[in-house]
Formats: C-alpha cells, structure tokens, sequence
C-alpha cells in the first residue's frame, strides 16, 4: 500500500492544479479564435478532376488551378504559428466579413466557381464557333448579416428590382434609407417578393452581393462538374484553357504543368484575383513550369514574390485576355495560330 | 452503478487527449500541404487514445468491455469531425 504523507498530498494538489492550468491555458490558445484573417499557401489541382466533357480523346490535357486555405478568425495558437511560416499572411477581419457563416462563405464560393465553369464553356464554344445558347441571370451570391429581409437566401434569382428587368437599373431607383421590391425566384422554384431596406447611413447599401450567373440553355456536348471543397472564380482562366485545349485536340500543354489564376469574362478578358503571394508559393512547391497571372497589379505582386523566389521552375507568364495565354502556349508548343 | 464509473474513465480518456487532435487539426488547417504527416498524428492519437482506454477500463476483454472500448473511440472520432466542420477553412480558388 502507497502511503501519501500530508507534505507529499499538499505538493500533489499543487502539481495537479498546475497541469490543470497548464491543460486549460493549451485548450485555449488551441480553441479561441480571434478576428484575423490568415492566407496559407494550398494546393495545385487538375482542372480535369472537377470538369469532365463526353468526348473521346487519347489524352485529356493537363491544366492545374492554384487554390490557397482562407482562415476567418483563426484560433491563437493559428495566429501565433503564422508569424513563423513563408507567405502566410494575416491581416484584421474585414467589416464586411464579420458576422457572415463558413457555410454562407461556402455556399458563395460555388456561386462563383460555377459562374466561372459556365464562363470558361461559353468563351471556348464562342471562340471556336461552336453551338452555344445560354441566358444570363442574377443571383444572390453573399447575404450581410445587417440586412432587413432575414428569408431571403444566397442562390436566390433576382427577377426584378422595382419592377424593373434590369436589376441595377431598378436598384438605382431607390433612394438612401428607401426600401425596394425584390422579385426572386427561389432555390426551390417559388417566387416571392421581398422589400428591402437601403440602409440610411452613408455606404447606403442594401447588405447583399449580386452576381452575375450563365444558365447555359443547350451545348453540342454534355459535361459533368463534380462538386468539391474549393470555391471561387480565380479558376476561369484556367478552365478556359483546358476546354479550348481538350475541344481543339492541340495538345498545347504537352508534358507541362501548366498552371495560373485569374477570372474570365465571357468576352475572353482576364480579371484579378486574391491571395497571388500564397499562389505563387504553391506554384513554386509544386515545381510547375508556367504560371498565367493577370496583368497589371497581380502581376507586380507576383512579380515581387517570383524575384526572391531561389531557383523558380517556372515562368511567370502575365496575361490580359485568354487569347494571349493561348497564344503564349503555342509558341511554346510551336503550333501555329 | 459500474457503467457510469466505465463511460467516466472512456471521458477520461477522451479529455486527455483533446489537447492532442486540436493541435493537430489546427495543423492541417494552416498547412494543408503535410495534411498526411498530421493525420498520421491524430491517427496515433486515436491509438494510444485507445490504449490508455483499454487499460482504464477492461482487464478482461469481454463483448461488453469492447463495446465500451469503441465508444472510447466513437466519442473520439466525434470530437474530431467536430473540430474539423467547426474551424473548416475555406479553399478559395
């Protein structure tokens, strides 16, 4: 039998109340999060992995997204380890950000990711001349959590504003502090009618985003998009490449990894993109050789992480339309235009 | 009241090692690159989770104590998922 002195319980209860501290204090560092943003470097992915078309093709080609990790209100322990790490970047929690879900964060970013697929599928059928009808649409693609009207939800269609087709035409007509009359048709097919408050201050807002959304009515050929965890329209450039490269049998990205980041338009033109530092980071670990980025204020940031990168394997190739990126694989491939 | 002093010890055990699947999840989460070096983490501690578990609770193994035994490692894997959907980061593109 293990005899316990009263000294000995005395140390005992001492030690077991510090450990509990001690366990207490890591929870908490561990568990707590505080309102910062932190950007880490993510992964490449296949463009293929998520769009598949029904077409037969010896090889289907390779193209890669960038996607980087987004971290609203990351724990202590997150923000601490942050300081130590390349290219992570921690910034306070925008206003704007404060109060929306991961889910609602979530949910958007689909919003945006198919927007882009949708985007990519038309700039190819128009550019290569093939059969393409498709409607354009706004959705409701980001809900503020000051907004007047609680049931309206994300992936809502705005049908009118005001009565008006054109949505912001109709948003126009309503003063600061006035409320509006939203026509929706609603995820479920219903529609309803929602009056909205302005708000009165001067930001004047009405504590939603709209999106532009393609509802492609008929394609010659039939596509799959399987559903992931990665969001957002930084993609489109990409996409684009993939399906003009995969419809057009030019083999532009030979044995390449050829990767980037960028919005497309339907017109072809390339639009920014956030998180480029962490971007081309992961560019860099994942050993591609080209990297697209849009030009102009992209580009300089990129530039700027790319010069102090050791031994880049890649080369930085900037971009204002896919047109340009096309042809910047071609001349690598030798294929004429 | 032996089951109760039973699913006491499963908590126990439970309790010692959330420390461990927060620092590990909180690892994935910001370097999502070495998610399999970190998982391998969280896997042993689940392990020993189970271990520890084992020998707080069964001395002999019978149905019963097993049973008991995997809800020690139900409970765990519970409170992993919800770390995870609790501080899921999002991957933008």
């Amino acid at each position: 039998m293990w005899c316990v002195t009263v000294k000995q319980r005395k140390w005992l209860f001492v030690g077991a109340v510090w450990l509990g501290l001690i366990y207490l204090f890591t929870m908490f560092i561990l568990v707590h999060r505080i309102d910062y943003r932190l950007s880490a470097p993510g992964n490449i992915e296949p463009i293929d992995s998520f769009i598949q078309f029904d077409v037969d093709t010896e090889e289907v080609p390779r193209y890669f997204a960038v996607y980087v990790m987004s971290i609203d209100r990351p724990t202590i322990f997150q923000f601490i380890l942050a300081q130590f790490m390349p290219y992570v970047r921690v910034e306070p929690l925008p206003e704007s950000a404060r109060g929306i879900s991961t889910p609602d964060q979530f949910r958007s970013g689909q919003i945006a990711r198919n927007t882009a697929i949708d985007a990519s599928i038309i700039t190819v059928f128009e550019s290569l001349g093939l059969p393409i009808t498709y409607e354009e649409h706004y959705l409701v693609s980001l809900i503020f959590n000051f907004i007047s009207e609680p049931r309206l939800n994300i992936g809502d269609r705005i049908l009118t504003v005001n009565g008006v087709e054109d949505i912001f035409e109709g948003i126009a007509l309503t003063e600061c502090g006035e409320e509006a009359v939203f026509e929706v048709l609603t995820h479920e097919g219903e529609q309803r009618t929602y009056a909205i408050v302005r708000q009165a201050e001067e930001d004047c807002r009405f504590g939603l985003v709209i999106s532009r959304y393609y509802d492609i009515t008929s394609l010659g050929l039939t596509f799959q998009v399987r559903e992931n965890l990665v969001g957002g329209p930084s993609s489109g450039l990409m996409q684009t490449l993939y399906v003009y490269d995969l419809l057009s049998e030019q083999g532009l990205s030979r044995d390449l990894i050829v990767a980037g980041t960028g919005t497309i338009l339907i017109d072809g033109r390339v639009g920014s993109v956030g998180g480029i530092e962490q971007k081309i980071y992961t560019a860099y670990l994942d050993q591609v050789d080209v990297f697209f980025v849009p030009q102009g204020t992209n580009y300089e940031q990129a530039r700027a992480v790319y010069d102090r990168l050791e031994n880049p394997s890649f080369e930085l190739v900037p971009v204002e339309t896919f047109q340009e990126a096309l042809d910047a694989l071609r001349a690598r491939a030798g294929v004429d235009s | 009241m032996l089951w109760l002093k039973r699913v006491q010890r499963v908590l126990i055990g439970l309790l010692f090692f959330l420390p461990w699947y927060a620092l590990f999840i909180n690892l994935i989460l910001i370097d999502i690159r070495r998610v399999e070096v970190y998982g391998y983490g969280l896997l042993l501690g689940l392990v020993l989770q189970l271990i520890l578990t084992y020998h707080l609770i069964v001395n002999k193994p019978t149905k019963a104590r097993t049973m008991k035994l995997a809800l020690g490692a139900l409970l765990g894997l519970i409170v992993l998922g919800s770390f995870l959907v609790h501080y899921l980061p999002l991957r933008l593109l």
